[in-house]
């Protein structure tokens, strides 16, 4: 069963957490944004996002296609933006809902266009991503119990060119998991057939696949201080249909944002704050959550480093600051890696990356199956991070100091020598004890004896297990063969 | 001071970024007679080369790599000025490029285009998000001898074959070479749509213009 909202510990929750920034810090943070938005603005190019920015009292240039967002335009949107967005499941019961509280949830990495292949004996090889590996990769996100959401991992890129690859990757995710999932790559003229497709799987229940899209959208701004068409499209008819919409800022410090994390946590906060508005602007209440994948440019090749501990610091920034807002945190990054493949500095780039949003209270952290920076999947590395999710959330529980907790009579009872290993207490406790699936904690002989394996490889095993045994889709027969159908139709129309 | 000594701290003030002793250096250097031309082609191009060389084995960063694009770009300038009519430097070779229509990733683009002007190439960047004809009348314009496009997303890597075809029915296919780059590009792909070069990053962008360069 799937763990949702594991509670950081804040304010009065317990668990344990951390709170970076301090009220004044947030308070700065937002007058730095107001300042950038009000003086400098935003800049697109679409017609229909300057019109709705002017409307609102924005002052608008549409010759250069920059709108000046005053301070109450932003805080009118920030009021009218839900603090509680469900993402809706196949199976309702594994809606979810994200609160603006410190609250974690994690989700596996969205898009990769590379995937990493494995062999038993531990060897690796890196390809172009097809609609096939999607699907394992799929099927194995809906059997982690880490993940709350099961994203479309990797493109579907056998049919780029064959076919409407956006199509397959969304009825792929619809026919392989009963989790939600957002779509991280959607066209904004795709919507109409993610529609169609979501009432497919609703039998034709117009009003039902309104009320409980399927396919959740993402967007992101380009930094700096810039939405592109495309960007603005989908934020503006995923609001107007009442679409969970993930914005989120990828700025790099450095390159796209200034080289200090302070200052390009104010700019990337500008851009999301202006995609925001753009959705309340579109539709009052429109389901909007706040995003980053803000990291730092490594300014040595260029490249955005998704193992850096300053990735990990914005992200923990970003929980703050979105709760500040009251609009639920997500997809924020954490489990990222710069690794090309499951090693060392995968485990510790991807430990710390996950701990700190977490601890921070981020509700909804995305990275699981990452490799090299966002650009390769690999399903083992799925089932390791979901591990690494694992003993995360058994971390957040921190320790909850109460006279029930602390066992006095188990205590007294055993006095001097003895164990607890026995007590009914104890049995009844085990199942709160972390428990990896694929870390090994045997000592030295009993590993050997298992044949000396590594966690990749153990991880590998555990992937053959999921494959072969798991059954991920919650949709009667039919379905399955009308989404097909519907999307072997649009093929032909694509290929006209 | 010896020529070589003169030349030598031209190229040294490249790679230092230090703009005072550049603008010092080649003042002295027109004194002493040298011409436009050679302080460009002894002095500041073997600075940008240097420049080039060490970002590539990591001892410089990228912004400083910039800094001296930019610096060499201000000399070069105020070069020109005096350069005596019908005079020039050897003629660079020309390179087109930008990022295809529909993807606004430029970041790798903007690193590849450093890279070719601080190794002597004149580089005409078409931008993001640009549209395919764009490259195709830049290329014109200018005479272009490379047309380059990168694509990071495989949605939109579909561009860099459409651009073949666009250079093919503008009649300028056979006067130019292609090369793409990107993330989802690949060795396999540019043959597949018959592009000349590929290139994994922005030093092997560089050794790969010259190859087709010096092929034509
Ligand atoms: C930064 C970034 C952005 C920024 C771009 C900012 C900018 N000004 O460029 C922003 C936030 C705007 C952005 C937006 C989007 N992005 Co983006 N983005 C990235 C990211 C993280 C890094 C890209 C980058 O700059 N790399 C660093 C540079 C140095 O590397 P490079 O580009 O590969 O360039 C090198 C080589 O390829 C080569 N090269 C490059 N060009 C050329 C050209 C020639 C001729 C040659 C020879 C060589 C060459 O040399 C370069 C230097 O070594 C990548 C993921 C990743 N880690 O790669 C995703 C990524 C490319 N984006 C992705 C997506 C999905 C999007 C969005 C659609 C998200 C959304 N839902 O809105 C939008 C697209 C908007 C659009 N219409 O284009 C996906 C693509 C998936 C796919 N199917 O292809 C990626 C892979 C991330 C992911 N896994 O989800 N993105």
């Amino acid at each position: 069963m799937v763990k949702a909202n594991i509670p950081a510990g804040q304010e009065h929750i317990e668990g344990l957490g951390l709170e970076m920034l301090n009220n004044s810090d947030l308070r700065l943070i937002h007058e730095a944004t107001m300042e950038v938005l009000e003086n400098i603005g935003i800049e697109t190019k679409d017609p229909e996002a300057l019109q709705l920015y002017a409307d609102a009292g924005c002052e608008v240039d549409f010759e250069k296609g920059v709108a000046k967002i005053p301070e109450y335009v932003v805080m009118d949107a920030i009021r009218s933006s839900p603090s509680r967005v469900r993402l809706a499941a196949v199976d309702k019961k594994k809606d979810l809902v994200l609160r603006s509280g410190p609250y974690v949830n994690w989700a596996p990495f969205g898009v990769g266009i590379e995937f990493l292949e494995f062999d038993a004996n531990g060897k690796h090889r890196v390809r172009a991503s097809t609609e096939a590996d999607l699907k394992k990769s799929m099927t194995i996100c809906d059997w982690c119990d880490g993940f709350s959401v099961a994203d479309p991992t990797i493109a579907a890129r056998d049919w780029t060119e064959n076919g409407r690859a956006d199509l397959h990757e969304v009825s792929t995710a619809l026919c392989n998991t009963t989790k939600p999932f957002t779509f991280g790559e959607p066209e904004a003229n795709g919507f109409e057939d993610y529609f169609e497709m979501a009432k497919l799987v609703y039998g034709g229940d117009e009003e039902l696949a309104r009320k409980r899209p399927l396919v959740n959208v993402c967007n992101c701004p380009t930094s700096p201080l810039q939405i592109c068409d495309n960007s603005t499209q989908i934020t503006i008819r995923a609001a107007r249909n009442m679409i969970p919409n993930v914005v989120i800022s990828m700025s790099m410090a450095g390159g796209t944002g200034p080289v200090t994390p302070e200052g390009t946590l104010v700019t990337q906060n500008a851009e999301v704050l202006a995609d925001i508005v753009l959705a309340q602007l579109a539709e009052k209440g429109a389901p909007v959550t706040y995003g980053t994948a803000t990291t730092i440019m490594d300014l040595r090749n260029g490249i955005a480093s998704g193992g850096a501990p300053e990735m990990a610091l914005f992200s923990a920034a970003v929980a703050q600051v979105s709760r500040f807002y009251g609009i639920p945190c997500g997809d924020a990054a954490g489990c990222w890696t710069d690794s090309k493949v499951p090693d060392a500095q995968a485990g510790f780039e991807k430990g710390l990356t996950a701990m700190v949003p977490a601890l921070a209270g981020a509700n909804l952290i995305f990275g699981g199956g990452l490799l090299e920076m966002g650009q390769t999947i690999s399903l083992e590395q799925l089932v390791i991070d979901n591990d690494v999710i694992g003993m995360i959330n058994s971390m957040l529980k921190g320790m909850n100091i109460t006279d029930s907790r602390i066992l006095m009579d188990d205590i007294e009872e055993v006095g001097i020598g003895g164990h607890f290993i026995a007590r009914a207490s104890t049995r009844k406790a085990m199942s709160e004890q972390s428990s990896p699936l694929v870390f090994d904690r045997n000592m030295r002989g009993p590993w050997e004896k298992k044949g000396e394996k590594d966690a990749a490889l153990v991880a590998h095993e555990k992937v053959e297990w999921i494959l072969e045994n798991h059954d991920p889709c919650g949709l009667d027969r039919d379905v399955v063969k009308d989404l097909e159908a519907f999307v072997a139709r649009r093929d032909k129309e694509f290929l006209k | 001071m010896s020529n070589e000594n003169i030349m030598e701290i031209i190229k040294e003030s490249i790679v230092k970024v230090d703009k005072d002793t550049a603008a010092q250096a080649v003042e002295n250097a027109l004194k002493e007679g040298f011409g436009p031309v050679e302080i460009i082609e002894k002095g500041l191009s073997p600075g940008m080369q240097k420049v080039g060389d060490l970002f590539e084995r990591g001892e410089l960063f990228l912004p400083q790599v910039m800094m001296a694009a930019n610096l060499m770009t201000g000399v070069v300038n105020s070069l020109q000025e005096k350069m005596p009519e019908g005079q020039s430097a050897e003629k660079q070779s020309v390179v087109v490029i930008g990022t295809v229509e529909g993807d606004v990733h430029d970041i790798g683009k903007n690193i590849v285009k450093i890279l070719l002007s601080v190794n002597g190439f004149e580089v005409h960047d078409v931008g993001r998000d640009a549209l395919l004809t764009s490259f195709v009348e830049k290329a014109k314009e200018v005479g272009a001898n490379i047309v380059a496009s990168s694509a990071l997303m495989t949605g939109t890597m579909e561009g860099q074959r459409e651009l073949e075809t666009l250079l093919r029915d503008a009649g300028i296919r056979d006067r130019v070479k292609t090369m793409v780059g990107g993330a989802p590009a690949t060795e396999y792909w540019a043959e597949k749509i018959g592009a000349d070069a590929y290139a994994e990053n922005a030093s092997e962008a560089v050794s790969k213009a010259r190859e087709l360069t010096a092929a034509k």
